[in-house]
Order: structure tokens, then sequence, then C-alpha cells
């Protein structure tokens, strides 16, 4: 009979398992998460993620070692360049879509979701430009924030409600044409007005945007391409 | 002439079909433009990127046919593809003189003018990375009969403008303008007769008519490049190029003076701003 509370393996002490079989099978299948995030692979995530459900596995284990876990070996392949961009959206969007499987069976248990930092981030009005957004949200999501993507294009009004709605930790908004930039002043004024400016921490990028722009219009903070906007969001969050 | 862009991938936006409309009607020519990025809104491959760029184009163009028969077109393209690494767009990467080569290509397989933007650098100064980068993509755009370009004087991507550069930009264009001369060959050029008559060493060229006549003509006298001994440089200052650009730089900025528009059309363009102005904002 296998006794430990778990910790002999190294698993933290949430799972206990019943039998020597199933911390295998346990190991196997968080494994199975890990590499699959790591490969990209949507598909073959998803079956593992249905496989843990199946064999009882706890989900916010699976989430934690196994798809956070991938996330972090992607996330250090990426900074020492043996991965690029392409393998890490692919590594996001595979944790994305096991995460969602895991999320529904942690609701329909009563257990309780794990808390993550939240972002909301979008392109602002008139601006259709949207591939630095995206890289930032994903390397947000690499780095365990939840995203709300607002897309482009978004109206001032959206992007308030949006903070009153999801109160996220940090908004982002992004600007790429130097005629939308005043877009980015505009939401934070409005926020200023709905009285939610202090809720949150803004953060604002992208082609037109320069560090004096950010501090003219009273942003919290500003990254020169997306790496260095997740190290200042982790800061402005208190996580770094 | 009217420029109008698509949104990669694979869209014609309202206010481009719009202006396409406006422009076509008018009576002006249009430039139809496409700026995909090969790996994030084209296909990573140059092939995918030009066919998906192609399908673009060409959409723009049939609208324009449409709104007024016959109308004038430009092919255009400012394609970058982004360095997975971080990213950003490469513009000064081989890649960019590529597609632009190949661009004028299928540009002129359809027997439009071609436009690219100027060979661009990533590059932060006006050093060497920038030399090279603006050079080589500036010799494929040249070799491959690039019609129409635009922007000298860029610097990191075209996010920065560098008088200094811009004046060398303009050397290589002069450069370039040499390139495009070729060799001329002609009975005054193969100058048989003449080598015949200065025949074996020690004949020499220098005191001939012929070289008074063509020497000029066969090379482009460099307005800014330095070309001396190293202790002849070293008595004047040792002046890189990026110096001897500022040089003149600061020279042109103080001696050279701007022809004005003409007052009636100055007047005309003013009624014109103010009238579209009144229409848009009301005052």
């Amino acid at each position: 009979m296998w006794t430990s509370s778990g910790r002999e393996s190294g698993l933290g002490s949430r799972y206990i398992p019943a039998e020597r079989g199933a911390i295998v099978e346990q190991n196997e299948i968080l494994d199975g998460l890990r590499q699959a995030v790591i490969d990209g692979q949507r598909e073959v995530v998803e079956r593992w993620a249905n496989e843990a459900i199946q064999k009882g596995l706890d989900p916010l284990l699976a989430i934690e070692e196994g798809l956070r876990k991938g996330l972090d070996v992607v996330g250090g392949s990426f900074r020492r360049g043996e991965f690029f961009l392409p393998e890490l959206l692919m590594a996001a969007e595979a944790a994305k879509a096991a995460s969602a499987i895991l999320e529904k069976e942690l609701e329909r248990t009563g257990a309780q979701t794990p808390a993550s930092r939240v972002m909301v981030i979008g392109t602002v009005a008139g601006d259709i430009h949207d591939i630095g957004k995206t890289l930032v949200a994903v390397l947000f999501k690499v780095a365990g924030f939840s995203v709300i993507d607002l897309g482009v294009n978004v109206p001032a009004e959206r992007f308030v409600e949006a903070v009153k709605e999801y109160k996220p930790d940090i908004l982002g908004l992004s600007s790429l044409l130097t005629t939308t930039a005043k877009g980015q002043k505009v939401v934070i004024d409005g926020l200023e007005e709905a009285g939610v400016r202090r809720q949150v921490k803004v953060m604002v990028g992208g082609g037109a945007i320069t560090r004096d722009w950010a501090d003219e219009i009273g942003a919290d903070g500003y990254g020169e391409d997306a790496a260095e906007a997740v190290e200042t969001g982790e800061k402005l969050v208190g996580l770094l | 002439m009217g420029t109008s862009a698509s949104s990669s991938p694979l869209v014609c936006g309202e206010e481009m079909c719009r202006a396409i409309i406006e422009y076509a009607r008018a009576g002006h020519p249009i430039q139809v433009q496409s700026g995909a990025t090969p790996g994030a809104t084209a296909p990573a491959t140059l092939a995918g990127a030009l066919v998906m760029q192609n399908a673009e184009i060409l959409s723009g163009m049939v609208l324009a046919q449409l709104a007024s028969p016959n109308i004038g077109m430009l092919y255009g393209s400012e394609v970058m593809p982004m360095d997975m690494r971080t990213g950003r767009l490469a513009a000064g990467a081989v890649e960019v003189g590529i597609l632009t080569a190949a661009g004028a290509q299928v540009a002129h397989f359809y027997g439009f003018p071609y436009m690219a933007l100027f060979p661009m650098t990533d590059a932060n100064s006006p050093d060497q990375q920038c030399g090279y980068e603006k050079g080589i993509q500036l010799v494929l755009s040249v070799l491959a009969g690039v019609n129409y370009c635009v922007n000298g004087g860029g610097l990191e991507d075209e996010c920065l403008l560098s008088f200094e550069q811009l004046v060398i930009d303009n050397e290589m264009c002069g450069m370039m303008g040499r390139l495009l001369q070729g060799v001329n060959v002609d009975e005054d050029s193969l100058a048989v007769d003449l080598i015949k008559e200065v025949g074996p060493m020690p004949g020499t060229f220098l005191n001939k008519r012929h070289t008074i006549d063509f020497w000029k003509r066969e090379n482009y006298i460099p307005r800014l490049s330095a070309r001396m001994s190293h202790t002849r440089w070293e008595s004047e200052g040792s002046k890189n190029i990026v110096e001897l650009a500022r040089e003149k730089v600061t020279e042109i900025l103080k001696t050279h003076r701007p022809v004005p528009l003409a007052e009636e059309v100055d007047r005309e363009l003013n009624k014109v701003l103010e009238a579209v102005a009144k229409e848009k904002l009301g005052n």
C-alpha cells in the first residue's frame, strides 16, 4: 500500500494515490500532458486531459504539473533561442484547449479553479493591427496569466466595460499607428471617468509607442517588445 | 497617384476599396499594394507569400478597372518577414531583397510597373550593417527592374530618419545609376583600333583623346565616398563616411533654397483643404 502524502514522489500533497499502479499511471498522464504542450499538439493534449478526468486525476494537479510545467519548459527553450514564436503559440493554444477541459471538470466537481493573474488586451479603436498584441497575449499566457483578448479596433468604452467585468490585474493597449496612439489616452481617461483607473495596471505598447508617450499619458507600464512587456507586467503585479 | 493597401491575409478592406473607386473615378493612377508579413500574415515560404500578395493586389486592380477601365495602375509590395526570435519585422533581411526582386518579376509578367520600399536596414545607426543590408537590397532591386521606390534615409526598420543616411543613400543611388548603364558596346567603346595603336607596354592610354572623351561617361564620380591614402586620410581628420555625410547635411541645410509652390497653386490647395475641413469637421 502506498501511504505517503505524495511528497516523496515530488508531486505535492494534493493527490494521495491508493496504490503504486496509480502513481505510475498518474505520472504517465502528467508526462503526456507536459510533452504534448511542449510539442504544441492540441489534439494529443486534449486526449490526455480527458484521460486524466477518466482516471480520476485531480484536474488542478493536471493543470499545474502537466500544462503549467509544459509551458515553463517552452518558455525556457524560447529564452535560450531553441524555440521560436510559432512553437510558443502552438504550445499556448494546446495548453489553452486542455485547460478548458480540465477547468470544466473542476467546476463540475465544485472544486476551486486555480487563481491566476488576469489580463485584458486589445488593439485600440481605428487600428486593425494585431500581430504584436497577439504575441504579447501568448507570452502572458505562457507566463501563467489568464488572458482575455478583445481583438482589434476596440472602442474605448469596451475596454472600460471589460475592466469592470473581468477585473483584470493588467489592461494592455496596443497601437501600431501614430494616428491611433491617442486612443490609448482616451481609454485611460475613460477609466478615470468611470472611477476604475486605480483598479488596474495599464500597459501600452506597439510600433508607434515610446516610453515617453507611456509616461505622458499616465500608463503604468511599457514594453519595447513582447518579452519586455511580460517582464514589466510581472513586476507590476508583484510577481517579480 | 492614389495609394491603397490590402490587409493581409486576403482582405481588401472597405477603406481600401472606397479609395480605389474614388481615385479611379477621379482619373488618378492607382498604386495597389500588399504589405504581408511572411510567417505571420502570409506563409513563411517566400513563394507562398508571393502567391498571396499577388491575389490581394490583383483583386484591388480588378476593382480599379471596374471603376474606370484602363486607369493606370502600379503593382506594389512592402513585404518583410517576421524574425521569429522576437516578433520584429526583419526589414534589412536579404529575404526582403529577394522578395522585392521576385515581386518585380511577377508585376512585369502582368505588364505592370512595380513599386517597392527603398532598401531598408535593421541597424540603429548608419554603420556597416546598414551599409551591407541596404547595399544588397539595392542591387537586387535595381537588377530586377523595380520601377519606383519610396523613402530613403531610414534606419531601424524605417522607424528612424537620418539625414546623414539620406545623403549616403543618395550616393548609393548614384552608383546604381551607373550600374543601370551597364557596359556600353559600340565601335568607339570597343576601342580595337586604339588598342592596336597604343600597342604593348610601355604604351599608355592616359594621354589619348579617347580617354579624355570617355572616362567621365564611363565612371561614376562619387559625391561623398572617400578615395585617398591612409596618410592623407589621417591628416584630413580621419573622417568616416558618416562624418563626411554630416558635413554635407550641414552644408545643404545652410545653403539650399527650396523652390516654393507657385502662389496660385498654394492658394488653390488651401481652398481645397478648407473645403474638406468644413465638410468633415463642420467649421
